[in-house]
């Protein structure tokens, strides 16, 4: 009896203490509402992709109740759903730039208090502050909007080496015409790329970043010669012919094609062209191009070799979240930031992480492998738009433009631009 | 009244609120992401007014508006009598080859345009084939001066088929015996045109430039995705500066400011343009 008492016992414990696991051991169901910047017929859908099951996976009492959106129309949605007061509960954006406005308007989450002692595992700069000291996205990398790539095999075939000054780049000049190639490839018939993809580093180089923190605050002006200087650089570029006047009718995709097919031995073209280069080449061709950055000019104040370096996106969270929500949407942020989607963006697309992780065992191209080194080698200085947002940026996008059309002057250029940073200081 | 109330519930709801809502927030500096607007008076206006970019827009829209009214009208109005009168062979095929573009995304044109006027493109191909001379580059479109001339080449390769359809279904209903009559009077094909055609088509040719004018005004499409408004703001349009304001920059006042404008300036047009069909009418009573 005393037996069979005993064996009830235990059969009763042990049916307890399993619906109890049960009962207290279910994380809550939650949903999490997410607007995503993806253009779902890029390649970067598949690691996109890979990611969200990667996550269902580790997680699977959030359901993520995704939007994907791009270009225009994601930043349209974005104004339109945060006016409607009605912003999901992630949400993709930038570490200024375009999403200025969010952060002006306390319209995100500060992601510090729910990084704490993990902050340890990024890499400083990824984690600085974006606005107001406050970090308001995780990156998922770090972006150098300035790289002069270089195809070294055709550059040995006209009998010439990667330039060390401006001086000996212009002087390639006749030699590259000669052979029927583009001196310099940079399609920048979108405004924005000369800007990003060229002036940021030219200013950081000419005018030293030391100038621009000053010039941003009000406590130097964009009339002073450095600037001045920095845009007639771009005006020699294109009266010495290094950057042909069709260049402002090529369309930014046209890029990579032409470079992989030997059209030009430079392109100039952010650190993200990569991973568009690599799969036009062969491994063994990879080896023939090269990570490089604009040559010294000379007189300038910045460091030598640097080049324009802004965080790059990540996702952040509505301001207000609590509870299970909070604890989800930081989960898919810190996810997305994290070891598991950082490895599936490495494998896939090339990109380094910001998030300290040795990459050497990983199978990736040459090129990409190139691109990891390319960092350590080279200081940063700020990108503009990422500093200057509104009009002035607009003012000095399409002014860029102008100049290398010859329909303004540096000097004037430079007025309009300090005019119009007045009115927004 | 009750019958007209539904229809206009909804006219009211999604065209008239709106416009004033528009004009409303035009005098104000909206902020999208703080719902807030606060009044500024003519500050808006103000602005546009003394940007030189505004009113190079304005001139690319009437050179728009020039192509639409003298280019693409005369052009279907032609290429319409051509086929009425069967001055041309297989007129059908003609007909349907000048309609094509029509049924064609504009966005689609767009690109398509803009890829063939490429460097790398079909256009500068050709070009340094026929001159031997394979560094030539197409430099029209960095001109300040010139960037509209394929855009209006574009602008009828694409509407002149929509004018065509439009000319030649009333042509059609035109009484041939009266064309027949004037031919047994020994009438010229000039004169028939002149005379006959020309002013039975009167009311036609003020709808269609009312068309045009209201459709070049609104111009948008097209030419955002051939040149986005670049290289700088050559090939800007209002359309396009208006966008760059409202969705760039977030600045709503402004934007709304360049939409009454070009409201005000499409109500202007085409008042002087009834006007000068009254003129007309007038006339040919007298």
């Amino acid at each position: 009896m005393l037996k069979k008492l005993f064996y009830l016992i235990i059969v009763a414990l042990v049916f307890v203490s399993t619906i109890s696991v049960c009962v207290f051991s279910q994380e809550k169901e939650v949903e999490l509402t997410m607007l995503n910047y993806l253009d779902i017929t890029s390649p970067e859908a598949a690691a996109w992709d890979a990611t969200v099951a990667a996550f269902n996976t580790k997680y699977p009492n959030i359901t993520l109740k995704i939007e994907n959106s791009f270009s225009d129309a994601y930043h349209q949605k974005l104004a339109a759903l945060a006016a409607a007061g009605d912003l999901p509960d992630v949400m993709y954006l930038w570490p200024s730039g375009r999403s200025a406005e969010i952060y002006r308007n306390k319209l995100t989450e500060d992601l510090y208090p729910f990084l704490g002692a993990d902050k340890d595992k990024f890499v400083p700069a990824a984690v600085a502050p974006q606005w107001d000291g406050k970090l308001y996205e995780l990156p998922i990398g770090i972006t150098a909007t300035h790289v002069m790539y270089v195809n070294t095999k055709l550059l040995s075939d006209l009998g010439l080496t990667i330039p060390k000054t401006y001086d000996e780049l212009v002087a390639m000049v006749p030699k590259i015409k000669e052979a029927g190639l583009y001196p310099i490839l940079m399609p920048n018939k979108a405004s924005w790329v000369m800007q990003s993809c060229l002036f940021s580093a030219l200013v950081g180089r000419i005018c030293g970043q030391e100038w621009i923190d000053k010039a941003i605050a009000g406590e130097a002006s964009f009339t002073d010669q450095e600037f001045v200087d920095s845009l007639a650089l771009v005006k020699d570029m294109y009266d010495t012919g290094l950057l042909p006047p069709q260049s402002i009718q090529l369309e930014y995709g046209d890029g990579p094609n032409l470079f992989a097919t030997g059209r030009s031995p430079f392109m100039i073209d952010g650190d993200w062209r990569v991973g568009a280069v690599a799969p036009l080449l062969t491994k063994e061709a990879q080896e023939n191009f090269e990570l490089a950055v604009f040559p010294d000019i000379a007189g300038q104040k910045g460091e030598s070799g640097s080049t324009s370096t802004i965080v790059a996106t990540g996702f952040g969270m509505k301001a207000g979240l609590t509870g299970d929500k909070a604890d989800a949407a930081w989960k898919w942020v810190s996810f997305f930031a994290g070891p598991e989607a950082s490895e599936i963006r490495l494998i896939e697309q090339g990109m380094i992480p910001v998030y300290i992780m040795d990459i050497s065992a990983y199978d990736i191209a040459p090129l990409a492998v190139k691109r990891g080194a390319f960092y350590p080698k080279h200081s940063g200085t700020v990108v503009l738009d990422g500093v200057i947002t509104g009009e002035p940026i607009n003012i000095i996008n399409i002014g860029l433009q102008e100049l290398a059309l010859g329909n303004t002057t540096p000097e004037k250029l430079a007025a309009d631009i300090e005019a119009a940073m007045k009115l927004v200081r | 009244m009750a019958f007209v109330l539904p229809a206009l519930s909804v006219y009211l709801a999604i065209i008239a609120f709106p416009i004033i809502s528009s004009v409303g927030l035009s005098f104000t500096n909206y902020n999208i992401y703080k719902n807030l607007a606060i009044w500024t008076g003519l500050a808006n206006y103000i602005k546009i007014f003394k940007d030189p970019v505004f009113w190079f827009s304005m001139r690319n829209n009437f050179i728009v508006i020039f192509v639409s009214v003298f280019g693409q009208i005369p052009l279907g109005f032609a290429l319409a009598y051509f086929i009425y009168r069967k001055i041309v062979k297989r007129s059908g095929f003609f007909q349907a080859m000048v309609f094509l573009p029509t049924v064609i995304s504009t966005i689609i044109i767009g690109i398509l345009w803009s890829k063939i006027f490429s460097p790398i493109g079909v256009v500068p191909r050709i070009i340094q084939a026929i001159t031997n001379n394979p560094s030539y580059s197409m430099t029209i479109m960095n001109s300040k001066n010139l960037a509209m001339i394929p855009i209006g080449f574009v602008l009828l390769w694409v509407y002149t088929g929509t004018y065509l359809i439009i000319f030649l279904a009333n042509l059609q209903n035109i009484d041939p015996n009266i064309i027949e009559a004037a031919q047994i009077d020994g009438a010229t094909e000039g004169q028939i045109f002149r005379k006959i055609i020309v002013p039975r088509l009167y009311g036609v040719i003020v709808l269609t430039s009312i068309l045009a004018i209201s459709g070049s005004l609104k111009s948008f499409d097209l030419l955002f995705a051939m040149t986005g408004g670049g290289p700088a703001y050559y090939t800007n349009l209002l359309s396009i500066y208006m966008y760059n304001y409202s969705f760039i920059y977030y600045n709503y006042g402004v934007g709304s400011a360049v939409s009454t404008v070009m409201v005000i300036l499409s109500i202007v047009l085409v008042i002087l343009i009834r006007f000068a069909r009254r003129k007309i009418d007038t006339d040919i009573e007298a």
